[in-house]
């Protein structure tokens, strides 16, 4: 009952909102927050119930009867789902708090409200789902939303163009994730996981081929899956979207485009583990894919000048650390830096939109600078942000991102070493992005050079382009709300989910492994790995190119220009998709639409046809004449007709 | 199956012939010496005065349906009253049910004023 | 005495009470006829599980009879509540008695396992529904609709009445199940029972509204006012339904070989007469009179399966277009009261006006036009399902096709609405407060759409175990 109430009451929220709602702002964010708040209260007792104990079962309805299978709709709680609804309500209760003042005065406030509680729902049906169907349906919900809010100011030609774009590249990802599915169902003859799980080791000896290539149907299952996952988590190749996404209003970078929605992929790999486990050339894929999108889009971040499209690749990244665990066999380790990562990214973007919002909605770090002493609070709460991220000893990151670097290093899928030094690069990488970020906006000079260029005109926020000060305390306070999780997390989880306390039995764990100590000791133990020193080498280098040398960089960018056109140009993926990808289906489009379409669809399929309707229409109102005699005869001819027919027919 | 029928198209063709015969009788075997007051309808002394269909007050109709309706439940009470005996109580309380609905009507008819002639 | 009457007596006493009121409290009349349907409904789920045949079988309750009774009771409430402010103007008295006689005919054939009380009922139910549409004297348009219905349903019964006298001719018998049985055990059916059958079905397809016997439907339901389009067009088609599977499933289920075939084309022609026809009308009652013929052709498609599973198809269609049907009636009307307009362009810019009634018409026609996840779309799915099993795949093909065309029409009205400029009639129009019942009341029927929809298990279910042991062993 009350864990029915965690997805329900913000369904509910969103449809208040939504439609009494959008002209009463008070309204909208009264019954989101608080509906969204209540859920995260009964998230938590529910998951305090569940974590360590009996998985939590409810049973909604039958949504559908196809061939004898039925498929069910319900909820299962167990230690991972109960982890992704606390974070999930929590981050998002307070992104329901912060936006209040953030979105304060937006024509959409109602919308707004109503589309990010709608998304509260999504992602927390698709967490509870007990089987493949309320997994798509919860993946779908979300990606609806995401492109809902990523579109939110659809006056804005960027905006919309971005939100389709997302909606696109998930496109493809979501073709795959549906074959998987299809397959599994095709091949294991049910939806629901157990039932799957219980026939993984079957569909690993069945094997399948097409085009005279031969493999098992777990691996190809579990390929096509990973698919969607790169969609929705945003790796090589198809995380071109993500980036983009930024175009939303901040509070939804927080919570969809870093948080939750973009680790759905991470929980969707992590809840089949038992089937990636048994395929090894999938995982070996999966780790690839994690290693090279956690260096590569690391290394784009660097030269990011627009701060929240710098948090978007430092997000990129990080989820390749967590597509690497998953790909390590270290599922729980993933969901390690899953929950702590949401804390301090949640943070980190929360802290950027509060700056954002003393610049008056300017969002290029070259036009910062100084804001540690104008405001305090934010800049306190993103160093928390940032030592969490880098892995700074104690902070949540250092348990997580350490774990991940055993993890791989103990793995022995080919290319594993491989992808341990990659990772290892990332971490010195991270520290450089991260700290030139903290660098340039909060130490130094204010370069607000262009005072009068407001370019987002949307809201008033009573400051007038005068110094940039703290921000209002709905505002701030979720920054400090989240600042607590983002250093202690690391330290509080590492039991129950560095070592997978939690999560034995749901996701596949690892007995006894050799990092399997106390906290204390992994952390003093993570003192003697490279890692640290890394991540604190590339603070260092941060501080000497922004800080006391600040004309390094210029130098730097001008003597690298063949380097630093790769990365700002992440590499050609946007032009490969838009030079050929897109060009190529749009001209197919065009090849179908004037000659499919417009020759033989519309001028002989359809045309002939409406034509042919519209005869039978004006044909069928003659026949209706309005006489009485005419419809009396009707019937009587209809009647003489079947009686001869009938009885002529049966003969 | 339909043999048992035949006796049907059997009776009509006797009857049509019957008809038949006796018309065709008549007209062969009857004088005729026809004269204006002879051919003139309703042959019965007066002059025809005015046309045949003329309009009736429309009330007449009510009265005379309800009239009818009254009139066709007696005939219902007739085989009741005879059969009572047989039927018992459970054929009086129907027959009280049936009157207590027809009063209802009753009233109703009366109430909406068709019972007033003007 | 069987305890599974009250139900039926209750509302037979009632039209007898209102009419009184109707005499000396005509304001009394709608909140009496309210009560006494509420109290029906709850005699009904009190009273309606104790089953059984009574006086050789001229009353028979079953849980076939226990479903569709509290169904019709409470359909017919909404109907009745929907069209209060148009009935406010009319001698109320006689509208409730007529509305409740014909829920008592309906109540009498939904309970009938003879051939008598099946005729009985949907005399009392036609009757009474030829009256209503007369009511309003000084409308001429009502008048020729009344008159035209009353011929044609004349005829019609006619025919169902000569099917039934050739029945009991053939089979000596009047009670369904010893009819099923004579029927049954007969050998090679002779051309007798061809032509008895054809009749029957010619008379039910008349009540249902199926072509070729549709043609006084467009010209009833547009002539009609919209208070009585609004009840002819809801529960006694649900009436009708169970006349057809009270006659054909139940008496003749032998001879499925002889109707078969002829639901079939009744089903085909039907579905294409009202997908076509309605594509050039311009007024909203006629338009929706064609979807009602082509919606019946869909209620065939289930019942031309001859099993318990196609009946119960057929029932949750049934069930499913009533309401759907009293919710586009009950839009109809409220912009009757509203804008005095009946013409589809005239719907133009009621979005704005008044969003709420827009999104309860779209959210109709979506599920009329049989869009998921919505209510008309599980009615669709199931039908054609139990039609795909009995073998008819290439008419489920073309339903699916010609649905296809009717999505076309419903479309259309939500176009207009959302899309067109307003014309004179609504933004003219005094502002009309809708009563605040009705306003609940049609957003409930509006959620109800969706939700059943969403989740049609339970009612599925329902309609499943309603006609659990509905064939009788022959």
């Amino acid at each position: 009952m009350m864990l029915s109430l965690v997805p329900l009451l913000p369904l509910l929220a969103a449809i208040v909102a939504g439609t009494v709602g959008l002209k009463r702002p008070a309204l909208a964010h009264t019954v989101t927050s608080g509906a969204v708040g209540f859920a995260m209260v009964a998230a938590l007792i529910v998951s305090a119930r569940v974590i360590g104990g009996e998985p939590m079962q409810v049973s909604w309805y039958d949504w559908a009867f196809i061939q004898g299978y039925t498929m069910h709709v319900g909820l299962w709680l167990d230690g991972l789902s109960a982890l992704m609804i606390s974070v999930v309500t929590f981050v998002s209760f307070l992104v329901h708090i912060y936006a209040i003042g953030y979105m304060k005065g937006d024509p959409g406030y109602g919308r707004f409200f109503a589309y990010i509680s709608f998304f509260t729902f999504g992602m927390l049906m698709l967490v509870l789902a007990d089987g493949f169907v309320q997994l798509f349906f919860g993946w779908e919900a979300v990606g609806l939303a995401s492109y809902l809010l990523i579109g939110f100011w659809y006056t804005r030609p960027s905006a919309t163009a971005a939100g389709l774009k997302a909606f696109l590249v998930n496109r493809v990802g979501d073709m795959g994730f549906l074959l998987g599915i299809a397959m599994l169902f095709t091949y294991a003859g049910s939806l629901r996981y157990s039932e799957v799980f219980a026939r993984a080791a079957m569909l690993a000896e069945t094997s399948v081929g097409f085009w005279g290539m031969h493999g098992s149907v777990l691996t190809l299952s579990c390929l096509l899956l990973f698919v969607g996952a790169m969609g929705k988590s945003a790796q090589l190749p198809l995380q071109v979207w993500l980036p983009d996404s930024m175009e939303g209003p901040t509070p939804i970078s927080a919570l969809i485009h870093a948080a939750t929605m973009v680790t759905a992929g991470i929980f969707m790999v992590a809840r089949l583990s038992p089937l990636f486990e048994l395929s090894p050339v999938a995982l070996t894929v999966v780790l690839l894919i994690g290693t090279l999108t956690a260096f590569l889009m690391g290394l784009v971040g660097v030269v990011q000048t627009d701060i929240k499209r710098v948090i978007a690749y430092s997000t990129l990244s990080q989820l390749g650390y967590m597509t690497a665990a998953l790909g390590a066999s270290a599922y729980s380790v993933a969901i390690f830096h899953l929950a702590t990562h949401a804390f301090f990214k949640a943070l980190l973007f929360l802290a950027a939109g509060s700056v954002i919002m003393a610049m008056h909605h300017e969002q290029d770090m070259r036009r910062m600078g100084g804001l540690r002493r104008l405001m305090p609070i934010t800049f306190w709460t993103s160093l928390c942000g940032a030592l969490a991220l880098i892995g700074f000893p104690g902070f949540s990151g250092f348990f997580s991102k350490d774990a991940i670097l055993e993890a791989v290093a103990e793995s022995h899928l080919p290319g594993a070493g491989f992808a341990w030094l990659l990772l290892l690069l990332s971490v010195f990488v991270t520290g450089l992005y991260t700290f030139r970020l903290i660098f340039m906006v909060f130490f130094g000079e204010l370069r607000q050079q262009d005072p009068g260029k407001d370019h987002h005109e949307h809201g008033d926020h009573g400051i007038h382009h005068h110094a940039p000060s703290e921000s209002p305390m709905v505002v701030w306070l979720p920054l400090v709300v989240l600042a607590i999780p983002s250093v202690l997390a690391g330290f509080l989880l590492w039991r129950p989910l560095g070592l997978g306390e939690w999560l034995r039995g749901v996701v596949v764990t690892h007995e006894g492994s050799e990092h399997a100590q106390g906290a204390v000791a992994f952390a003093l133990h993570g003192l003697w790995s490279p890692a640290i020193y890394l991540a604190m080498a590339g603070a260092a280098a941060a501080w000497y190119a922004y800080v006391a040398n600040p004309s390094l960089p210029e130098r730097l960018r001008q003597r690298m220009m063949g380097v630093w056109r790769i990365l700002i140009n992440q590499y050609g993926f946007e032009a490969l998709y838009s030079r050929y990808a897109t060009a190529a289906a749009r001209g197919l489009g065009l090849v179908l639409w004037r000659v499919v379409d417009a020759g033989v669809v519309d001028g002989l399929v359809v045309g002939g046809t409406v034509g042919t309707m519209g005869r039978m229409g004006r044909l069928l109102k003659r026949l209706q004449s309005g006489y009485l005699y005419h419809y009396a005869f009707a019937m009587i001819v209809a009647v003489v007709l079947l009686v001869t027919w009938l009885d002529w027919g049966g003969r | 199956m339909l043999a048992a029928y035949l006796a049907i198209p059997f009776f009509l063709v006797v009857a049509a012939g019957i008809g038949l015969f006796a018309l065709a009788a008549g007209f062969v075997l009857g004088p005729r010496r026809p004269d204006p007051r002879k051919a003139a309808p309703y042959e019965c002394g007066f002059e025809a005065f005015e046309d045949a269909h003329m309009p009736f007050d429309v009330r007449y109709y009510l009265v005379a349906i309800l009239f009818i309706l009254f009139d066709l439940e007696i005939t219902f009470l007739f085989p009741w009253a005879v059969s009572l005996n047989h039927i018992g109580t459970a054929g009086l309380l129907a027959m009280v049910a049936f009157l207590l609905v027809l009063t209802i009507g009753f009233i109703y008819e009366w109430r909406k004023g068709a019972l007033e002639w003007e | 005495m069987p305890l599974a009457m009250s139900g039926l007596i209750l509302v037979a006493l009632a039209a007898c009470a209102v009419l009184l009121l109707g005499l000396f409290r005509p304001q009394l009349a709608y909140p009496a006829t309210q009560v006494f349907l509420a109290a029906a409904v709850v005699v009904e789920l009190m009273t309606g599980t104790s089953s059984g045949h009574w006086w050789g079988g001229l009353f028979v309750q079953d849980a076939f009879a226990a479903f569709i009774k509290p169904v019709l009771l409470v359909v017919s409430m909404a109907v009745f509540l929907y069209g209060r402010p148009m009935v406010s103007r009319w001698p109320q008295g006689e509208y409730y008695t007529l509305g409740l006689l014909a829920v008592a005919g309906m109540l009498i054939l939904t309970s009938a396992g003879h051939l008598l009380t099946l005729f009985l009922g949907l005399e009392l139910m036609s009757l009474a529904l030829y009256a209503m549409v007369a009511l309003d004297r000084d409308n001429d348009m009502a008048s020729e609709a009344a008159m035209k219905y009353f011929m044609l349903g004349g005829l019609s019964s006619g025919m169902l009445l000569y099917g039934f006298s050739l029945l009991y001719g053939i089979t000596g018998t009047m009670n369904l199940q010893a009819m099923a049985l004579a029927l049954g055990g007969a050998g090679a059916p002779g051309s007798a029972v061809v032509v008895a059958l054809t009749f029957a079905l010619a008379g039910t397809a008349f009540k249902l509204g199926v072509a070729p016997f549709h043609m006084w439907l467009p010209d009833v339901y547009e002539g009609s006012p919209a208070a009585v389009t609004l009840f002819v067009g809801a529960a006694p088609k649900v009436a009708a339904l169970v006349l057809l599977a009270r006659l054909v499933g139940q008496g003749a289920q032998a001879n499925l070989a002889i109707w078969q075939p002829a639901l079939m084309v009744l089903a085909l022609v039907s579905m294409a007469v009202g997908s076509f026809g309605a594509l050039w009308q311009q007024n909203i009652k006629r338009l929706l009179a064609y979807s009602a013929i082509a919606h019946m052709g869909f209620v065939l498609l289930g019942a031309l399966a001859g099993s318990e599973a196609g009946y119960g198809a057929s029932i949750f269609y049934m069930t499913s277009y009533a309401v759907m049907s009293t919710a586009a009636f009950g839009v109809v009307l409220v912009v009757c009261q509203m804008a005095q307009t009946e013409r589809i362009a005239d719907y133009a810019g009621l979005a704005e006006r008044s969003p709420w009634l827009a999104a309860v018409m779209m959210l109709t026609m979506f599920s009329l036009a049989g869009v998921p996840p919505l209510l008309g779309f599980m009615a669709k799915l199931e039908v054609i399902r139990a039609a795909v099993g009995a073998g008819a795949v290439r008419l489920a093909v073309l339903a699916v096709l010609l649905s296809v065309v009717a999505a076309f029409y419903y479309l259309r009205v939500v176009k207009v609405m959302y899309m067109d400029a307003p014309t004179v009639a609504l933004g003219r129009s005094p502002d009309v407060t809708v009563p605040a019942d009705i306003k609940l009341v049609l957003g409930l029927n509006g959620a109800m759409i969706l939700l059943l929809g969403m989740m049609p298990g339970h009612v599925l279910h329902w309609c499943q175990q309603a006609l659990r042991g509905f064939l009788l062993p022959s």
